[in-house]
């Protein structure tokens, strides 16, 4: 029987929403929409700010560093993660204010703890995209 | 504060329910078919007595836009009103107050509301919005790891005794052991040993912590009470308070993710009743993982937040 082909991680389809922050995140650039008015930012992006209702938001780059809010080991991998298990994956609060999610690198799972110092990375996917990670902040 | 159900005008007189099966190989339709039959067969009422009809929107159909009208057709049903309503696990009881609200304006008298979903046989559902770019990229495990995330930060913040989430297990499994139309595979007793050596799936969070999918189906029929009484029904239910909430902590960028809007549909809907805790007797919770059980004991107000573990551990 032919070994079962090992699924792709699955890469997001940037929308007219979200395209200028994947093309910066191919950069190794983070942004974050920003509601002048409420002087708050927002994640994930959206068409209108959820603090006034209003289209008046800016992206802005952040600083990329952070602390976990929380964390999970994934032991039964997700599709397209298979092999890699386990593997961590954490909730960042940002400094700017908002909360992100994804796979937490360098990081033994008996080290990672609520509070830890954290900043962002990158993953390549293909040749043509990437994604952002997070590694500790020593 | 605003009860539309107070008075008690609103009954649910009957009800079907198909036999929960992994991979059935049967379409939605049929599923549904067979509970909608059960359902007439028990209230002695025929498909022309129907006007009106809520469903939800399984996984199984989500790619039809027009899933409602297709389903009142498939089941012989001309309606002046009809629903899909799409909240997941809660879209039954929400069922339940939609259609008392339309039967209180006027729309329609007697309500078929019907869930059915073989996810199991065919998935065709596409959730866009965050998830398909900011959720499944990340090779977080679906929901088990959610919940992963919910209960690590609980842990941080509070005290979790996984005897407690085992207790539960327990108690759930017994339901299991003794209804009829519970997947057969699960028919048979556990132990909190048994929870506490399950493998992991997203840490802390075991595979017996967890929901699993499955197809089946289950009807009601809602309708006044003054026209219950003239069908000369004998057992009859009333709904007496409903709150739902949706998108709790939306404009929160921080939020804590150990808190849900059961903390405020919970007590509103107690408020409603004019009922507090004690006069509760028996709870059923939305069962997909351990701990969202824990959290809705919490924030509904059966105990403290934070005490799950002790109020569950209590002898």
């Amino acid at each position: 029987m032919a070994e079962r082909e090992k699924r792709p991680r699955p890469a997001p389809t940037p929308t007219n929403i979200t395209q200028p922050f994947w093309d910066a995140v191919n950069e190794h650039k983070f942004l974050l929409q920003y509601d002048p008015e409420a002087d708050k930012y927002q994640f994930y992006p959206r068409g209108l700010s959820v603090h006034t209702g209003k289209r008046n938001l800016e992206w802005r780059e952040v600083t990329g560093k952070g602390t976990i809010y929380s964390y999970t080991e994934t032991v039964i991998p997700a599709r397209g993660f298979e092999g890699e298990e386990p593997y961590l994956i954490a909730a960042v609060d940002l400094e700017e204010g908002v909360r992100v999610m994804s796979l937490l690198h360098n990081c033994a799972s008996d080290d990672v703890e609520i509070g830890m110092a954290v900043k962002l990375c990158w993953d390549k996917l293909d040749d043509d995209f990437e994604y952002f990670a997070f590694e500790p902040d020593r | 504060m605003i009860n539309p159900l107070a008075n008690k005008d609103i009954a649910i007189i009957g009800y079907g329910e198909v036999k929960n099966v992994r991979r059935s190989g049967r379409t939605t339709y049929d599923v549904a078919a067979e509970a909608t039959s059960q359902v007439l067969e028990y209230t002695g009422l025929g498909t022309k007595d129907i006007d009106g009809m809520a469903t939800v929107l399984p996984s199984s159909e989500a790619g039809n836009n027009f899933w409602s009208n297709y389903l009142g057709d498939h089941l012989g049903l001309q309606t002046s009103w009809i629903q899909t309503t799409d909240i997941g696990g809660a879209s039954m009881p929400g069922n339940v107050a939609r259609a008392a609200a339309a039967i209180q304006s006027g729309y329609c008298e007697t309500v078929l509301s019907i869930a059915a979903a073989t996810p199991t046989t065919r998935r065709v559902d596409d959730q866009r919005s965050y998830r398909s770019e900011f959720r499944n990229p990340t090779g977080i495990q679906g929901p088990p790891g959610a919940f992963g995330l919910i209960m690590h930060r609980y842990m941080h913040q509070y005290d979790l005794k996984f005897e407690a989430l085992g207790k539960l297990a327990v108690a759930q499994r017994n339901g299991a052991v003794v209804n009829e139309y519970a997947v057969e595979g699960l028919r048979k007793p556990m132990t909190v040993d048994d929870y506490l050596n399950a493998r992991m799936v997203s840490t802390p969070l075991r595979l017996l912590d967890s929901v699993m999918p499955c197809d089946g189906a289950n009807a009601i029929i809602i309708t006044t009470t003054e026209r219950a009484k003239k069908l000369g029904v004998k057992n009859m239910a009333h709904p007496i308070a409903y709150s739902e909430l949706t998108n709790f902590n939306v404009h929160e960028q921080l939020p804590d993710i150990t808190e849900t809007g059961f903390s405020i549909a919970g007590p509103q809907a107690l408020e409603k009743a004019g009922m507090s805790t004690d006069d509760i007797d028996m709870f059923h919770p939305y069962d997909d993982f351990l701990i969202a059980e824990m959290l809705q004991l919490e924030q509904i107000g059966f105990c403290r937040r934070g005490e799950g573990s002790e109020y569950l551990t209590i002898d």
